[in-house]
């Protein structure tokens, strides 16, 4: 249960990086070497390099592909934050991502 | 280190056939990113006490999986100046099967059909949700 929770917060870590890295990119879209160097994007290169060292704990725990598979929820993740935090719209297509890709995860563990 | 000529012997293989180049920059992207994951499930194996050449053995493997991330990252925003997202995404989902073949035979994990199956599902999920990014973009 701890490496499944531990895997939960590398999800977690990795889907914020990501919502950090849209931002920063969005702050300083005029200039790409700012993008790079913007603080919310060196903030999400240090919660990718926590979340690769939290990685190789969780898989001390659980096999190399349920580790993978259960990645894949970072997928739902990302636009479940988006729209919250980022106001991005959730559409139809996205709402069915989000399902197949649940119910996808739900088969692997069959 | 200097290589001379090797920027235009690039240039040259680019603009020669900038479609093959570009596709394999994304697998080579795709290929660095299953070998990161593969590393990690090493890493997670070695002992505490593990060392090489009196440095820390997960220490080691450890920068090599940062290194891989940060060349994944080039080489995937380089093969996104050529391709759509809606194309060069679903490739991603290739990590998770690569990733499956090398957790059979490099750490004798079983694999299920509904392993396959599952895996199958999600990448489908996947195309879905890079049909509405792509729009945006």
């Amino acid at each position: 249960m701890f490496y499944f929770a531990l895997t939960l917060v590398v999800i977690i870590l990795t889907s914020i990086a990501h919502l950090l890295l849209k931002k920063g990119s969005v702050d300083a879209a005029a200039a790409r070497k700012k993008m790079y160097l913007h603080p919310l994007s060196i903030t999400a290169y240090l919660l990718f390099a926590v979340a690769a060292l939290l990685s190789i704990f969780a898989m001390k725990g659980l096999d190399l592909k349920v580790f993978f598979a259960l990645t894949s929820l970072t997928y739902i993740c990302i636009p479940l934050l988006s729209f919250v935090f980022l106001k991005e719209p959730t559409t139809r297509n996205k709402l069915l991502g989000i399902i197949i890709i649940s119910f996808g995860v739900i088969i692997f563990y069959f | 280190m200097y290589f001379p000529g090797i920027g235009s012997f690039i240039e040259r293989v680019r603009a020669a056939n900038p479609s093959q180049f570009y596709l394999f920059l994304l697998i080579i992207s795709i290929l660095i990113q299953a070998f990161g994951a593969v590393c990690t499930k090493f890493a997670a194996g070695l002992g505490p006490s593990s060392t090489f050449f009196g440095i820390n053995a997960t220490l080691i493997v450890y920068c090599i999986i940062l290194g891989g991330m940060g060349l994944q990252v080039l080489f995937w925003q380089a093969s996104l100046r050529h391709f759509s997202l809606s194309f060069a995404y679903p490739f991603r989902s290739l990590v998770s099967f690569i990733v499956l073949i090398a957790a059979f035979f490099l750490f004798q994990e079983a694999v299920t059909p509904f392993n396959v199956g599952g895996l199958i599902i999600i990448s489908i999920g996947i195309v879905y949700l890079v049909k509405d990014k792509e729009a945006s973009d």
